[in-house]
């Protein structure tokens, strides 16, 4: 699972992330949304172990990032919006590097079916250089989830796929979830969020804004009942005002 | 148009002037910066610092600028110009190159931007030459240097024009390129005829500074003179005794200056606005070219075959040394790391029976390739993390801990430096024998091999883990990436990063030598052989270095463990 405590993050003077806490079981898929410039994607670096945490506590898989960094990030797999590939390394090439540093022992019966299941079959001895953006993504995709990860953190994990890319995508989160992997995502695309997320956590300026199943911060905001999820979000974080005269929330 | 483009040259500087400054907030940076500051007051600034042959260092820096003006010019014309003299980044092509802008203003807006670097590296420049026998003073030195680079970079720029429109136009591109291409060959034609002809009083001259004032002489004479006197005309200012000399001397190479500026924006008026588009193709082309010369090259899609395997078990920081020796399979550098060396050791079979001033000579090579691989090596060699902290946020994410990560990506340099090290130490202890040599027995250089081969490693390693830290530490003022930064641009940065590298790696040194000569000394005290005495001062000094380097290795990596993006931005 993932256990987030009083995470704080600070540049300087700006305090990014102030004191967040929220809890993933084993199975649940928390949906991270905000507005630009909220705190997602400085809360998911923590979470990731990229950044370290100004203050607060990250726990993946029951081990402290900060303590036991190394056990923790082997429970971790963390999809970022912007695939990070090494330029010359083809990409079973990637996957036989992950395996390695993950242990996959099963890694040659494992390659197949993820090439195959993210389309990247015929790919297989391609550099990056010849992939196109969203084939990239796929490979990053791959990459998180050779290695059967417990905690799963995605940023935006649709940018780029096609369709059908992001149709099987949605498919595999969904089902990573029902295997028991405690997911954290982020995405502005609030549909995708409705569909896979058993909660949210709404964050704005780096606080915490609601947080928990969409019944429990509907019925805690009486005034967003029956109105979709576009107009709750736009409410708790304050953007609808005045542009589409969906009220605040008291 | 023109306005906004100085408003973003200015922004751009001021944000980049800013943010270096700001970073000297940070302890380790202020630190850092003082120290620097105290090393060039201390070598050059200092009062009675000027020491040692005044007229000589200043000769030689004389001769040596204008040997490699030559050479850049040479290699710009024959193999193209460097991406950095006329690539825009992407974010430049993406906004300028769609919006109402000439070409020339493009061009304008490039040589503008060029100053920076050009005048700080005239600032280095002027200091490295302080200690010569000029009166001139100090700005007069700094402007004369930075005339000469920005000529030079000018030059460049042009050529790279021109490669562009022949690219653009074909093969009536390719005849414009024509009368350029005759008169840089008739040039330097020229300039190889009188250094043919006077071949013999160069030869004669003894020592290299006094060969090359000799070669310099022997260009002076028609024709070479007459062909060349537009680079006399460049370096007089850097030559002139005092200020008036300076000042007289600077008429004629503003000319230059202006001519090469006449040249640059006027010779190719009826040049499409498109062909700064195609410059920019061209330049990532000619950039790709110079890096396989270099020995980098851009892998291929047939590059894949060229493969090693992987075990999908075992050590799991390997699949980062593996990961880097991939990457210098696929570039072609470990081929071109061993390219010397065997030529060295062809050399050696060959001339294995030859008398002892040939086989010196190959014993020098090869001694002087070891010496500089040993010394340099790790600024050619950067696919470590001066290359991988550009996706630092998937190096950290991965589970191990810094300091694994650290030693994998310094282990990758060292061994494959090493190859050729050991090989071209075997080469020199095996044809350096007779003339003088005598006392030197087969023993003795199996001793000394044993001893420097862990020595060789362990200097590597040290010198690895310094390069890898300074880019851990300070990312802000290391150039990142697997590529050696080129150009005039970047050479004061390179050379402080040299500099900075070269004095810790000396006092790493230190105390392993003291330490290895004091176990040699107790082993030929004991046992009365040189031989083994040789062999343990290595191995004894290896240690202490391999010590040192494992230290170093577990402060970069928890450095590491604590570098986020946002410091290596």
């Amino acid at each position: 699972m993932i256990s987030v405590q009083s995470l704080t993050k600070r540049y300087g003077d700006l305090t990014a992330v102030d004191g967040i806490s929220f809890d993933v079981a084993p199975g649940e898929v928390l949906g991270l949304v905000g507005p630009n410039g909220a705190g997602k994607t400085t809360t998911l670096r923590c979470l990731a172990g990229i950044i370290r945490p100004s203050a607060g506590s990250v726990l993946l898989g029951g081990h402290d990032l900060e303590h036991q960094a190394v056990e923790a990030k082997r429970t971790l797999a963390f999809i970022p919006d912007e695939p990070q590939l090494f330029d010359y390394l083809t990409v079973e090439e990637h996957l036989r590097f992950i395996a390695r540093v993950y242990g996959v022992a099963d890694v040659d019966q494992r390659i197949g079916p993820v090439l195959e299941e993210l389309e990247l079959g015929d790919k297989r001895k391609s550099l990056p250089d010849e992939l196109s953006r969203g084939m990239k993504q796929k490979l990053a995709i791959a990459c998180g989830l050779l290695h059967d990860p417990r905690t799963l953190v995605l940023d935006e994990p649709l940018t780029g796929l096609d369709p059908g890319g992001m149709r099987r995508m949605r498919a595999t989160i969904a089902a990573r979830a029902r295997a028991g992997t405690a997911v954290v995502l982020s995405s502005h695309l609030l549909t995708l969020v409705e569909e896979l997320c058993t909660k949210l956590f709404v964050i704005r300026r780096g606080r915490c804004v609601a947080y928990g199943p969409l019944s429990q911060i509907v019925e805690a905001h009486p005034e967003l009942a029956g109105r979709s999820l576009e107009d709750i979000f736009l409410a708790l974080t304050g953007e609808g005002e005045g542009g589409n005269g969906v009220p605040r929330p008291a | 148009m023109t306005g906004a483009l100085w408003y973003l040259i200015r922004t751009q500087a001021w944000n980049r002037l800013h943010k270096q400054a700001s970073r000297l907030r940070q302890p380790r940076y202020a630190v850092a910066f003082a120290l620097g500051i105290a090393y060039f007051w201390f070598i050059f600034l200092r009062p009675g610092a000027q020491i040692g042959d005044r007229n000589a260092s200043m000769d030689i820096a004389l001769i040596v600028l204008p040997v490699i003006f030559l050479g850049a010019v040479g290699y710009t014309w024959l193999v193209g110009s460097d991406r950095s003299a006329l690539a825009f980044t992407r974010a430049e092509v993406a906004m300028l190159f769609p919006a109402p802008v000439s070409r020339r203003t493009l061009v304008l807006y490039r040589i503008a931007q060029s100053q920076f670097g050009a005048i700080f590296s005239a600032f280095i420049w002027m200091l490295l030459m302080s200690r010569g026998a000029s009166e001139l003073p100090p700005p007069a030195r700094a402007v004369a240097i930075w005339l000469v680079f920005t000529t030079l970079g000018l030059h460049r720029l042009g050529v790279a024009l021109k490669r562009a429109s022949a690219l653009e136009h074909g093969a009536t591109g390719v005849a414009r390129l024509t009368p350029a291409l005759l008169t840089f060959l008739a040039v330097s034609g020229t300039v190889a005829y009188a250094l043919w002809a006077q071949w013999e009083t160069i030869r004669s001259a003894g020592a290299l500074p006094a060969a090359l004032r000799a070669a310099l002489t022997a260009l002076e004479l028609p024709p070479a003179g007459i062909v060349l006197l537009p680079l006399r005309m460049l370096f007089e200012p850097l030559a002139a005794a005092d200020l008036a000399g300076w000042a007289v001397a600077m008429l004629p190479a503003l000319l230059i200056l202006a001519l090469h500026v006449w040249w640059v924006l006027g010779s190719e008026i009826a040049f499409e606005e498109a062909a700064a588009e195609a410059s920019e193709k061209q330049a990532v082309a000619v950039a790709e070219m110079q890096q396989t010369m270099r020995g980098i090259s851009k892998p291929r899609a047939k590059d894949v075959r060229r493969s090693i395997p992987l075990a999908a078990t075992g050590l799991p920081a390997y699949a980062i040394l593996w990961k880097n020796a991939v990457w210098m399979r696929r570039t072609n550098q470990l081929r071109s790391l061993f390219l010397a060396p065997l030529l060295v050791i062809v050399a050696a079979v060959v001339f294995n029976d030859a008398e002892p001033v040939t086989r010196a000579l190959i014993g020098g090579a090869a001694s002087a390739f070891l010496a500089m691989l040993l010394v340099w090596g790790p600024s050619a060699v950067r696919n470590d993390l001066r290359s991988d902290l550009q996706r630092l946020p998937l190096m950290r994410t991965l589970p191990l801990p810094g300091r694994e990560v650290v030693a994998a990506e310094v282990l990758t340099g060292t061994l494959a430096l090493a190859l050729p090290q050991v090989l071209m130490l075997a080469v020199a202890l095996t044809v350096l024998r007779g003339g003088g040599l005598e006392a030197f027995t087969g023993a003795m250089r199996v001793g000394a091999f044993l001893g420097a081969v862990p020595i060789i490693v362990a200097v590597n390693g040290i010198n690895f883990t310094l390069h890898n830290g300074l880019a851990v530490y300070f990312p802000g003022w290391i150039r990142l990436g697997e590529k050696n930064p080129g150009g005039f641009e970047v050479m004061g940065q390179a050379i402080l990063t040299s500099v900075a590298t070269l004095l810790a790696l000396v006092l790493a040194l230190l105390l392993p030598s003291i330490i290895g000569g004091g176990v040699g000394a107790l082993v030929y005290a004991a046992s009365d052989s040189v031989a083994a005495a040789l062999a343990v001062t290595g191995v004894a000094a290896s240690i202490g270095l391999a010590t040192e380097a494992w230290l170093l290795i577990l402060a970069v990596g928890r450095a590491f463990d604590r570098l986020e993006p946002m410091q290596v931005g």
